[in-house]
């Protein structure tokens, strides 16, 4: 078959409506995913949404009922996974025990039947690469965290694979190794320029490393976008909650004109607040805004955008404080947090039960239509 | 490719060589279990229903066995005997188990080691040492030849004789359980009931006991078909008290009645078969109980409990040793009673029935073929059915029939064996179908193959729990990277997990060596056996070279048990090189 190399814009991978089933259990609904080349894409969601079914449906490791998958302009749907040509990273890593990390890196060039001199040369290449020179005579076990995962990392890369498969690679390493291996396995990937598709559950790790994420929920991707575009424009209340904190006040309405109430008040600005997906009818909605946004004034301050509130609960952060503040809203209440520096409180002169001005700026509001269950972040 | 060929192949685009080899595999490994088990077993059950015509009798063998008190009797007393044994042998073995794992008493591996030393011998040793103890001429019985004032005749022959040798035989089974079952606790447990200021007494009933319920379970049903199906002890100490297992022997060998043969077999394995259902269930609950966070329970001394404790172990760990110095000595003395000079003359066997040397060769051999086959096979089908992926079907049939044999009795392992294996052709619904098993009867294969039948659960469930314990991603690893299943297997499976495949060829070795029950129904004269020999020279009345014979199969299950621990040890600093403890 002429392997064709797909054009600029076209994507380098391709999955396209991808159904699976476990028994009854729908572990993808009709999920896709496309990746253009030397693009490092992560999918994120929470434990048993499906993120790691779908890397295994795209690794060839797992068979699905529906749907295709096409890598590098070749439909490679029902290939098993040895004829892939794909760099797997376990979660677990899966070194072998009884091979040093060179018999590890080397292992899959073997039985490609390299050159003997060739496959030293390239195991050594390799651990250069992961900076992991000289370690190559010890066993796994002697190896720290950090080490292990660059070896299960070299070894994937050792055929040089036309896309890197990454299973939640860094959720086994302690806090401080975890952040320095993000830049480090991201550096190399760049250096490389291979394709990657990375699973995680943490969405720091998918915001500070990918080009693209992939939001899945329930079998469904329910956002794909930039990092900031997801974080700016969540698409549904669970992307707003699940990536970073988000507040939701309950018991907004739209007007058929378009116009957003909170109480009596429109919500208005510059921009006016965001309309997600599913709340440009009329109706109840429920407002958003992430804690950072919400601006914390003298009380009794005036101006278009200020409703009266009070302080409750302070958290202590270290450079800042979260504040729990209930606002009054109409004739009710609504609890809140806000994230504000240690700078303002002070000016403020903050403290817990003190009433104040409670700033929610529209262009930073986001609207959903109101569901039966909305929860404070 | 070609186009040409393109669309010519299109159908066998996806086809993955290395995922049909395995799936493959994995047929061939159930065709086999269903040929070594369930077919045999079929025969059987077809006998134990027909005339010895041929003709289909329904029910009336069994109808005939229970109205037939002189047989029938048989069912009771063995119900009798392996209930009160595994009562014994349970009691005495949760006390050893807790006392080498829930107290601070020194010497625990020796302890552990005499304990499981019955093992390693013929059950039919068993019988034969208490005869020397308390038999019509017995050093108990005789008051060490007169050398104490007083004498003491337990009535040996029957019931009483039947118990103390299973428990002897049960023993060391119930504490290998019981000391798992107590070693799996977290210590936290004790500590919140310590906290709570609960008794010592209170935290053994809330605490302890319900935490090896189902290890106790376990013991009891294991305890049960042991002593239920043991053929050994009853042959020797049985007397002209009857039980199953001695009546399938006296039905078949005796009589040649291999109908009513068929029929007591099937009335043993219903009991069984029960039992062994039982123990599964209370297995699996047992396992589920442990969490991955537990913390293990260290036991601090404690000289008011660890003192009597101590004592106990001794005690029994005393009459261990005793029973094997006594069949070491009743080997070597020259005619017991009367002349108690010591001779070598018991270990020459010539002139004895049973086959003497060649027959001792011939067991080393037969349970070297078994302890590699039986590895081997036993590994391969955990291997196939623990790591293919999908097949999730054949995969459960595979293991479902991987268990059956432990519950079959090697008495009905055997008979079946010649059932099956003995018959030129089967009639099938009139077709005439000629046996290609055949060919394997009187053979050294047939002896193989019915040891790695009888023994082959427990050596795969050892490599299923090796196995489950690897990474699960080797397979992915190995296949994204394009290497062949086999060759992970072989360089990564395999050496990783050998301490467990030196321990399954141990067990296969040992018990093949000490089995009398599958083996003696198989054998036949250009083959002879050594634990065969064993019952035949205690048939014949030569006792003191059967008992020779026995010490033989000990000694020689004793060495391989060393070159064992040699291994071990040795493979043990190697994979402390790997693990960076060394």
């Amino acid at each position: 078959m002429p392997q064709r190399s797909p054009g600029k814009d076209e994507p380098y991978l391709l999955v396209e409506n991808v159904t699976k089933r476990f028994g009854s259990f729908h572990a993808l609904r009709d999920v896709g995913l496309a990746a253009l080349a030397g693009e490092f894409v992560c999918i994120l969601g929470p434990s048993g949404c499906g993120k790691t079914t779908m890397l295994r449906v795209v690794a060839g490791l797992e068979s699905h009922e529906a749907g295709r998958v096409v890598l590098a302009g070749r439909d490679v749907t029902g290939l098993p996974v040895s004829r892939r040509n794909v760099g797997i990273v376990f979660q677990s890593y899966a070194l072998f025990p009884n091979l040093t990390a060179s018999e590890n890196v080397g292992y899959g060039l073997k039985s490609r039947n390299t050159a003997r001199g060739a496959r030293h040369d390239r195991v050594k290449e390799l651990l250069r690469l992961v900076g992991l020179t000289g370690l190559g005579d010890v066993y796994p076990a002697r190896l720290s965290g950090g080490q292990q995962q660059r070896v299960a990392l070299a070894r994937a890369m050792a055929l040089s694979p036309r896309l890197l498969l990454l299973d939640e690679p860094l959720s086994a390493l302690d806090a401080k190794v975890r952040v320095m291996l993000r830049g480090e396995i991201r550096a190399l990937q760049r250096r490389l320029g291979v394709t990657t598709v990375m699973v995680t559950h943490d969405q720091e790790e998918a915001l500070t490393m990918a080009d693209r994420i992939l939001v899945m929920h329930q079998g469904m991707v329910v956002q794909d976008g930039s990092p900031r575009d997801i974080y700016d424009a969540p698409a549904t209340p669970f992307v707003a909650s699940f990536i970073g904190a988000m507040n939701f006040i309950s018991g907004g309405r739209r007007h058929p004109d378009g116009t957003v109430f909170l109480g009596s008040r429109s919500i208005r600005g510059e921009s006016g607040p965001r309309i997600a997906r599913g709340a440009e009818e009329a109706g109840e909605v429920t407002l958003a805004i992430r804690p950072e946004d919400v601006i914390l004034a003298p009380n009794l301050t005036d101006g278009p955008d200020m409703w009266p509130g009070k302080t409750r609960r302070m958290e202590f952060r270290g450079g800042a404080y979260r504040v729990e503040v209930t606002l009054f809203v109409g004739g009710g209440e609504r609890g809140i947090v806000a994230d504000v520096s240690a700078e303002t409180v002070r000016r403020l002169e903050l403290r817990e039960d003190m009433g104040l001005a409670v700033g929610l700026c529209p262009d930073r509001m986001h609207v959903y239509r109101a569901e039966p269950r909305t929860e404070g972040a | 490719m070609r186009p040409a060929m393109s669309a010519l192949m299109r159908p066998f685009a996806n086809f993955d060589a290395m995922r049909a080899l395995r799936a493959g595999l994995l047929v061939l490994l159930c065709l086999w279990l269903v040929v070594a088990v369930l077919f045999p077993l079929a025969t059987l059950a077809v006998k134990s229903l027909t005339t010895p015509d041929g003709a289909f009798a329904g029910l009336d063998n069994f109808i005939r066995y229970f109205k037939t008190p002189a047989l029938s009797v048989s069912f009771g007393n063995s119900l009798f005997v392996s209930t009160v044994t595994t009562l014994a042998a349970v009691g005495l073995g949760f006390a050893y188990a807790y006392a080498l794992t829930r107290t601070a008493i020194p010497a625990k591996g020796f302890f552990l080691t005499v304990a499981m030393m019955p093992l390693f011998a013929p059950t039919l040793l068993n019988g034969i040492v208490l005869v020397y103890l308390f038999g019509k001429k017995g050093l108990v019985t005789t008051g060490f030849f007169g050398l104490v004032p007083f004498t003491l005749d337990i009535g040996l022959y029957g019931a009483v004789g039947i118990v103390l040798a299973e428990v002897l035989f049960v023993f060391p089974q119930a504490v290998l359980i019981l000391t798992m079952a107590l070693s799996m606790t977290d210590a936290r447990l004790y500590e919140a009931a310590y906290s709570l200021g609960a008794s010592p007494a209170r935290t053994f009933f809330t605490v302890t006991l319900p935490g090896v319920r189902y290890g106790l379970v376990s013991a009891c049903f294991v305890g049960f078909i042991l002593s239920f199906t043991d053929f050994g002890a009853p042959k020797v100490v049985g007397g002209f008290f009857n039980v199953l297992a001695t009546d399938i022997y006296k039905q078949v060998i005796g009589q040649q009645n291999f109908v009513m043969g068929a029929t007591v077999s099937m009335i043993l394995l219903i009991p069984t078969v029960l039992a062994f259902l039982a123990d599964r269930v209370s297995r699996r609950r047992q396992s589920s109980m442990i969490g991955a966070r537990s913390v293990p329970l260290v036991p601090r001394p404690d000289p008011v409990r660890d003192r009597p404790f101590f004592v106990f172990c001794l005690l029994v760990a005393l009459a261990v040793v005793t029973f094997f110095l006594v069949a070491v000595f009743a080997s070597l003395v020259k005619v017991w009673p009367y002349d108690l000079g010591l001779t070598l003359a018991h270990y020459n066997f010539s002139g004895m029935g049973g086959g003497g040397y060649r027959a001792f060769f011939n067991s080393l051999k037969m349970s070297a073929l078994s302890a590699v086959v039986g590895t081997v096979a036993t590994f391969v089908a955990a291997y196939l059915i623990e790591k293919t992926p999908g097949m999730g079907r054949i995969r459960q049939a595979a293991a479902f029939l991987c268990i059956v044999p432990l519950a079959l009795p090697g008495l009905v392992i055997g008979l079946s064996y010649i059932f099956f294996f003995n018959a030129p052709s089967f009639d099938i619904l009139g077709l005439h179908v000629p046996n290609p098993a055949n060919a394997l009867y009187a053979t050294m294969g047939i002896l193989v193959l019915s040891n790695v039948v009888h023994f082959f659960t427990v050596g795969y469930l050892t490599a299923a729990t090796a196995l489950g314990q690897l990474d699960r991603e080797f397979e992915s690893v190995s296949e994204s990277m394009g290497v062949p299943f086999y060759r992970t297997f072989l360089r990564v499976t395999a050496p990783v997990c050998l301490p467990a495949i030196l321990e399954i060829g141990l067990y296969f070795f040992v018990n093949s060596m000490a089995t009398v029950s599958a083996v003696i129904f198989l054998y036949s004269a250009d083959i002879p056996l050594a634990a065969v020999a064993v019952a035949n020279m205690d048939d014949a009345g030569d006792i003191a070279p059967a008992c020779a014979m026995s010490v033989l199969i000990v000694a020689a299950n004793v060495v391989v048990r060393i070159l064992y621990g040699l291994a071990t040890s040795r493979l043990r600093r190697r994979a402390q090189a790997f693990a960076g403890k060394g």
